[in-house]
């Protein structure tokens, strides 16, 4: 614990003084660092309900799209501010999280999984249906060509859901939410609400999802659903938490900072099948060896590296 | 045709609780081995090629459950969900590296014709392809009811430890019932060859597809699955109906998820533990 | 049925033609039992009789297909879970339901937070809770280790800490002595008479005689889902009914066994 804290405050600290870079970057560096923000607050929002809940979902990406066609029906046919607009967003995403939470978070396991990933795409189809959101042809936004405003406002959401995990983590709700995903049931009997609770982590984990979608389709300019409700976000936000640390503070920024670094290393930019093939090898790597994540090294050092451990661990999971 | 991409998924997913998001890709390979055989020296026609296809899958999908998934079959159930996707996206874009992404197809002798009784006109391939289904359905269920091996597999669905207990290999098995599950994808890869473009991406349409037939169906229920099929041609046919073509996914997920809440144990099944 | 006198006032907590079916199976087939304040109850039956799944519906995990439960005066056969342990109800379980993942001191502390008392008091002062109550189970020396690391004994000991800190005035536990040695029953024994003195109801379920006979100021037989008898354990003992669908059987067999 004294060591995680230690990592995230050091973590909240880099982050923050990242603000001062964009003047020094070229427009490249300021894309890259951007995307790798966003990424991490996908990831760390997913956390929130598929770590600390234990509801893996295949439906956060929903909010993401949800958030940035709100954030363009706002700005595009209301004609209202970004801000005001990304407000909206949020409600909406939160809304609708909270809406659909309500009987699809009485669904466990497999169950869960399919009915989330069958609203993801389905409101994908939904949508492409949609007159006033232009169909399947997508919508256009104002553009603002000032992209250090992206950086910066993609920086902040980051660093908000880090803190709000940090401080659910050590709340009485976030108490309620590991008790949910370690035995739901008794959970139940030790007095907590656990409908509740599961609704209000997936409307906050929309929240922070939504706010990332409205930022996403005013920095693009330009969104239709196959971009915004693309699946491969919900993965990404899987692997990126799973390779840092589900269920922990930092991990899921921790692990987008490596599957980006990786990403860019392979050149992300052409989305070449070979990145993608290296990308499915990552992920077997971390599903069969690193069953916790990146964490228990990073706050433990090589002593955390146990072959004994994660042979009989291994042994166990398998027949 | 549903019924058949959805056999093999139900079967794996009902025995060994594993959603086999790499099945779509199972088609796909069994497409292509047909697609092969039919431009190949040999020539030969796709539905002669359907067992071949499917001992080719067979073994594939075998290799991959003894030395990979079998890992973690027992972990939660977002490993096995996360290893096949990652499986299917590298399976995907392997065959999209050495294939490349063209559209392929198979264009035989009586593609174009069909079979015309009264008023109705249906195409000689679809009454195969629904001839073969009902076959493979029929045959598998018999080889779970009937065959000593069958049996195994379903002891083992019910209780891993009894079945361990009394003899089960049960990690033979499971390689096994994901063997099966491979040849039935590759049997419905070598059917799609006919009537669908071959392309490495063709299989993630059938996944989607062979999940909302799994549940309509009852998972593992190897009859569901083709009663499951032919419901969800029928609802997909009425949500473009009545919604118009773009709605047909809209209408289709909105039954699966209505299914998943209300009826978890499929359409015919019952609840049982 | 015995001739037991209903007590004069409102029961701490009652059943009342409680009817539970699972499909064809009838595991509840009209239970009325009721529980006098600051009574200890025993609760005994063969395997299958429906022990837990009385526990269960007391507790509201578990709905019945018809008949009610009052904690009080109050009808909570439709409440849910969570409410009835914020009204005063608490149970363990006899397949302990650890969070395996928290410490000994975090499993107990997620009962004082929303316990009857959660909501009036802080985090802080429901981990100070949680601290009190770890030592009078003589959890205290583990309270930093995970749960999944504590030995059966332990878990078992975790499952009516966990249930003690939600301040209960009704304590439901499921045979909470199973696998325990003579020594640690003695000790679980000795809690939950102190706890009983402080005021707190308590049912117990279990298969370990000398305990139950030794704790119990009366007892009830439930026997394929029915009570069949309740009264003194002396009486119980001596009842011809009960040895005949219960203890004879079992003895028959030879050792009691969980």
């Amino acid at each position: 614990m004294q060591a995680g804290g230690r990592l995230v405050v050091g973590i909240v600290i880099v982050l923050a003084l990242s603000a001062l870079l964009p003047p020094h970057l070229n427009g490249n560096w300021v894309h890259v660092l951007t995307l790798f923000f966003m990424m991490s607050s996908l990831a760390q929002a997913w956390n929130l309900i598929g770590g600390f809940t234990g509801y893996a979902s295949f439906g956060n990406v929903t909010f993401f799209g949800t958030g940035a066609y709100a954030c363009a029906y706002a700005m595009d046919a209301m004609r209202w501010p970004f801000w005001t607009a990304a407000l909206f967003a949020v409600v909406v995403a939160a809304a609708l999280a909270a809406l659909l939470g309500w009987p699809i978070l009485r669904l466990r396991g497999h169950y869960f999984a399919i009915a989330t990933l069958s609203i993801a795409v389905g409101m994908q189809a939904l949508v492409a249906q949609q007159e006033p959101f232009g169909k399947g042809s997508g919508m256009t936004l104002p553009i603002n060509p000032n992209f250090h405003f992206f950086y910066w406002v993609m920086l902040g959401i980051l660093i908000v859901s880090i803190l709000l995990t940090a401080f659910i983590a050590r709340s009485r709700f976030g108490y309620a939410l590991v008790a949910i995903r370690e035995n739901e049931e008794a959970a139940a009997v030790l007095g907590i609400n656990a409908a509740r609770a599961k609704v209000a982590a997936w409307a906050i984990s929309a929240a922070i999802t939504g706010a990332a979608g409205a930022t996403f389709a005013y920095w693009n300019t330009f969104i239709d659903p196959p971009t915004v409700f693309d699946l491969n976000y919900n993965v990404l936000m899987i692997i990126m938490t799973l390779l840092g640390g589900a269920g922990t503070i930092v991990g899921p920024t921790i692990g987008s900072f490596i599957l980006s670094a990786i990403g860019e290393y392979l050149g992300a930019q052409s989305i070449s099948p070979w990145h993608t093939v290296v990308l499915g090898a990552i992920i077997v790597f971390i599903v069969i060896l690193l069953p916790r994540g990146l964490m228990p090294y990073l706050t433990g050092g090589l002593r955390a590296f146990n072959l004994g451990a994660l042979r009989a661990q291994l042994r166990a999971s398998r027949v | 045709m549903y019924a058949a991409a959805a056999v093999g998924f139900s079967l794996v997913w009902g025995i060994m609780n594993v959603i086999n998001i790499a099945h779509g890709t199972f088609i796909m390979l069994g497409a292509y081995t047909s697609y092969w055989l039919f431009v190949g020296p040999l020539h030969l026609d796709p539905f002669l090629s359907i067992p071949l296809s499917m001992l080719v899958m067979f073994a594939i999908a075998y290799v991959i459950q003894r030395f990979i998934i079998n890992q973690v079959i027992r972990a939660p159930m977002l490993a096995t969900f996360l290893l096949t996707f990652a499986l299917s996206i590298m399976i995907a874009n392997l065959a999209q590296i050495f294939w490349s992404s063209d559209v392929r197809s198979i264009t035989t002798a009586y593609s174009g014709s069909s079979l015309a009784v009264g008023g109705l006109t249906i195409p000689w391939v679809r009454l195969w392809t629904l001839l073969v289904a009902v076959a493979l359905t029929l045959g598998l269920q018999t080889f779970m009811t009937r065959s000593k091996i069958g049996r195994a597999i379903r002891a083992t669905s019910m209780d891993v430890d009894a079945a361990r207990l009394s003899g089960v290999g049960v990690a033979g098995i499971y390689a096994l019932t994901f063997g099966i599950g491979g040849a039935l994808a590759g049997a419905a890869g070598a059917l799609a060859s006919v009537s669908y473009a071959i392309t490495p991406t063709m299989g993630d349409a059938f996944v989607v597809r062979a999940f909302i037939v799994s549940v309509l169906g009852g998972l593992g229920n190897v009859t569901g699955a083709l009663v499951g099929g032919l419901v969800y041609g029928v609802i997909e046919s009425f949500g473009a109906l009545f919604f118009g073509e773009g709605y047909k996914d809209v209408v289709a997920l909105a039954v699966l998820l209505l299914v998943i809440l209300f009826r978890p144990y499929g359409l015919v099944g019952r609840a049982t533990a | 049925m015995s001739a037991l006198a209903a007590p004069a006032v409102a029961p701490a907590i009652a059943a009342r033609d409680v009817v539970v079916r699972f499909g064809g199976l009838v595991a509840l087939d009209g239970v009325t039992l009721s529980v006098a304040l600051g009574e200890i109850l025993g609760l005994i039956g063969p395997n299958g009789a429906g022990k837990t799944t009385l526990l269960s519906v007391m507790s509201g995990t578990q709905r019945p297909t018809s008949g009610a439960v009052f904690v009080g005066e109050r009808d909570i056969t439709r409440v849910p879970a969570y409410r009835i342990t914020r009204l005063g109800v608490a149970r363990t379980f006899q397949v302990v339901k650890p969070f395996a993942n928290l410490s000994v001191r975090e499993n107990v502390a997620v009962g004082a937070l929303y316990g009857r008392h959660g909501m009036d008091r802080s985090a802080r002062a429901a981990f100070a809770a949680a601290d009190d109550v770890l030592e009078r189970v003589g959890l205290a020396p583990e309270a930093k280790r995970l749960a999944s690391e504590l030995t059966l004994a332990g878990r078992n000991r975790l499952e009516i800490a966990k249930a003690l800190a939600t301040d209960p005035q009704v304590l439901l536990l499921d045979e909470v002595m199973a696998g325990l040695t003579p020594h640690e029953i003695d000790q679980t024994m000795g809690l939950l008479r102190s706890v009983n003195r402080a005021g707190v109801t308590l049912i117990v379920v279990e298969h370990v005689m000398r305990a139950i006979m030794g704790i119990s100021q009366r007892v009830a037989v439930l026997h394929q889902g029915r009570i069949i008898a309740q009264g003194s354990p002396q009486a119980i003992v001596a009842d011809p009914l009960v040895i005949g669908a219960y203890l004879g059987a079992r003895y028959a067999k030879g050792a009691p066994h969980a």
